[in-house]
């Protein structure tokens, strides 16, 4: 049974601010990436980890029969997995162990064996292209390797919702672009709904089905790509001056041209 | 994304096996099969190593018996002599037990400590559980206040316990208050440390020279003053809170990744922190109170199981406790035979034998 993941008047205080202000958006379908952009400080981490469980929020969160935001910790960790901005840098872990704790810290559907752990590591670890640094130390790595492990961890759980936190911050292009279609690809073949900031208006526009831009805790603009990122919105959200362009092979670009005082 | 035509970097030739998803590709794991074959000899040697040095800690003492002769007393065959069997069975067996049983529980703590709080420095007293257990002592020892009914001889063990395990409740409280992070609780501990560090030094300025020494005495810490029921009370400690501790491992492990990342894994990251600091404080201060305050113990053994076994934690936890119990049984070891006659405070011992072990297995790391 597929379902759609339904956001609707989504509110986060905290003790003496408000972060996010009744944040609805259209229906998210089953395998589809949702991007949301925005400028620093705008909530857009406060919204995952809301989403996420991990802070009070009101309002209503529907998947299927479920309300993510009143659910038991331990139906939502079957649904939904949040990957953080960072993993920590001082872990002796090894990627391989890694990956596998992501897998039996709480499994999703009971006990699960040696051998099927095995075969999704080993999966994963060919998907994002990291098997030779399969029995590295996370310490060792490079800020860009521990994201890629990271997302591995996220990824290998097969949640029915993910949430990235910045997936792509440290990569370069290449990595970004593996990361992408990792992304894009477990949402197509396990019809996951995904959830990503991203900081590269580009890359939202490459590969979005659908943009929520948040300004100040408030959606400023939600839809198709092309219809969320204009002009007029990116000024208003990060006062600066944008073009929108498509380039000779018809993809479009954002371009900045300067500050909006 | 893993097109063929890709160049890809050498795996480990020696994998056969293959996941049964894409039977083509190379098994990407290739070598962890081995690591896991390496930590479990590690764990076997550490257990090799705590043996022997059980052995000689049991074998040698002031009373100069040969091994021959501790041999035959401690199994009671004939011809030991009546003098060898006492020694033996009540001085040297529970002196080398409470050495072991200590060393594991502290370090034990200090593992999990380390990982609830992802802080590398600290031990079951950076949050001001020996401090307590100090107070409580001086309480005793210096104005003889305790609970009433009790023989003297457990007033000062319990005195301590009670403080001890009273300061990780209040910890507790403190931080249940609003869902405080790790950060916020270490400051707690501190503060702890400190207030219980002003209290004691308060209870020795009106103390009498006698008791104040007695209480010097008590603070460097000692494994001559344990007996039977010391070493029973300590092994259900442990009987209770290893087990427990390693049911939870996967979970201990995933909140190595960060609090965040571990609840959305599933891990209850609260009640996980509470659980193990009901089990920290009941380890350590048991270990405080019969033993007095041996504090690094804590800190390195955790450290140097980490250099040999790595973080997770199904053998994190292992190799920390035997680490534990090896050092501290050695360092029961040298504190008897160092200076011929007298027996040296363990505290001083322990951290004379560590340090050394432990700078040189950093040293050893940061060259590979």
């Amino acid at each position: 049974m597929e379902h759609a993941l339904k956001i609707d008047g989504l509110s986060v205080q905290y003790p003496n601010r408000q972060v996010i202000t009744d944040l609805s958006l259209p229906s998210l379908p089953a395998g589809t990436l949702t991007a949301v952009i925005g400028p620093n400080a705008a909530g857009k981490t406060t919204f995952l980890r809301a989403l996420a469980g991990l802070l009070p929020a009101a309002g209503e969160v529907r998947f299927g029969k479920w309300d993510l935001l009143r659910c038991r910790p331990a139906e939502r960790a079957r649904l939904v997995t949040y990957m953080p901005q960072s993993l920590p840098q001082g872990v002796a872990l090894t990627v391989v162990e890694a990956i596998a704790t992501a897998l039996r810290a709480a499994p999703s559907s009971g006990p699960i064996s040696a051998e099927s752990i095995h075969a999704a590591v080993n999966a994963i670890l060919r998907r994002l292209d990291i098997g030779h640094l399969a029995l590295s130390p996370l310490d060792r790595l490079s800020g860009g390797q521990r994201q890629l492990v990271s997302l591995a961890q996220a990824i290998v759980r097969r949640p029915k919702i993910l949430l990235l936190d910045e997936p792509t911050s440290a990569l370069d292009p290449r990595h970004q672009i593996d990361v992408m279609e990792a992304v894009r690809e477990s949402a197509i073949t396990d019809r996951t709904i995904v959830l990503a900031v991203l900081h590269d208006l580009n890359l939202a526009l490459r590969w979005a089905d659908t943009i929520a831009l948040l300004a100040d805790g408030i959606v400023t603009a939600s839809g198709p790509p092309e219809d969320a990122v204009t002009a007029q919105t990116l000024a208003d959200a990060y006062k600066v001056a944008a073009r929108i362009e498509r380039c000779s092979r018809g993809q479009s670009h954002v371009l900045i041209d300067g500050k909006i005082d | 994304m893993t097109s063929a035509m890709r160049s890809r970097r050498p795996f480990f030739p020696d994998q056969t096996h293959t996941a049964p998803i894409d039977l083509e590709a190379p098994d990407q794991t290739g070598g962890y099969d081995r690591l896991i074959r390496r930590r479990q000899r590690v764990l076997v040697a550490l257990l090799g190593i705590l043996l022997i040095a059980f052995v000689l800690d049991v074998a040698i003492g002031p009373a100069g018996l040969s091994l021959d002769q501790s041999l035959k007393a401690l199994l009671g065959i004939e011809g030991a002599s009546r003098t060898d069997i006492v020694i033996l069975w009540s001085v040297r067996l529970p002196q080398a037990l409470t050495a072991i049983l200590v060393g594991a529980a502290l370090s034990l703590a200090g593992a999990e400590m380390q990982t609830i709080l992802d802080n590398p420095l600290a031990s079951p007293f950076t949050l001001g559980v020996s401090s307590a257990a100090s107070f409580g002592a001086a309480l005793a020892m210096i104005l003889g206040a305790g609970l009433p009914f009790l023989p003297t001889t457990w007033l000062v063990p319990t005195n301590a316990f009670l403080f001890a395990f009273g300061s990780v409740l209040v910890l507790q409280a403190l931080t249940l208050r609003r869902g405080a992070g790790s950060d916020r609780l270490v400051l707690f501990g501190i503060a702890m440390v400190f207030s219980f560090n002003a209290l004691v030094a308060l209870v020795q300025f009106v103390a009498s020279e006698t008791a104040l020494q007695q209480f010097v005495f008590w603070t460097m810490g000692s494994i001559s003053r344990t007996g039977w029921p010391e070493v029973a009370l300590l092994a259900a400690a442990l009987a209770l809170a290893f087990p427990t501790a390693f049911a939870a491992r996967w979970h201990l492990t995933a909140l190595r990744f960060g609090e965040d990342r571990a609840q959305s894994f599933g891990v209850p990251v609260a009640r996980l922190r509470f659980v193990v600091l009901i089990r920290i404080s009941l380890l350590a201060a048991l270990s405080v109170a019969f033993v007095g305050t041996i504090g690094f113990i804590g800190l390195v053994g955790p450290h140097i199981a980490r250099l040999l076994v790595g973080e997770d934690h199904r053998f994190f936890l292992p190799a920390s406790l035997l680490t534990g119990a090896a050092v501290l049984s050695f360092a029961s070891l040298v504190s008897k035979i160092l200076v011929a006659g007298t027996l040296l405070p363990i505290g001083i011992m322990t951290s004379l034998i560590g340090i050394p072990v432990f700078v040189a297995l950093i040293l050893r790391r940061s060259e590979a």
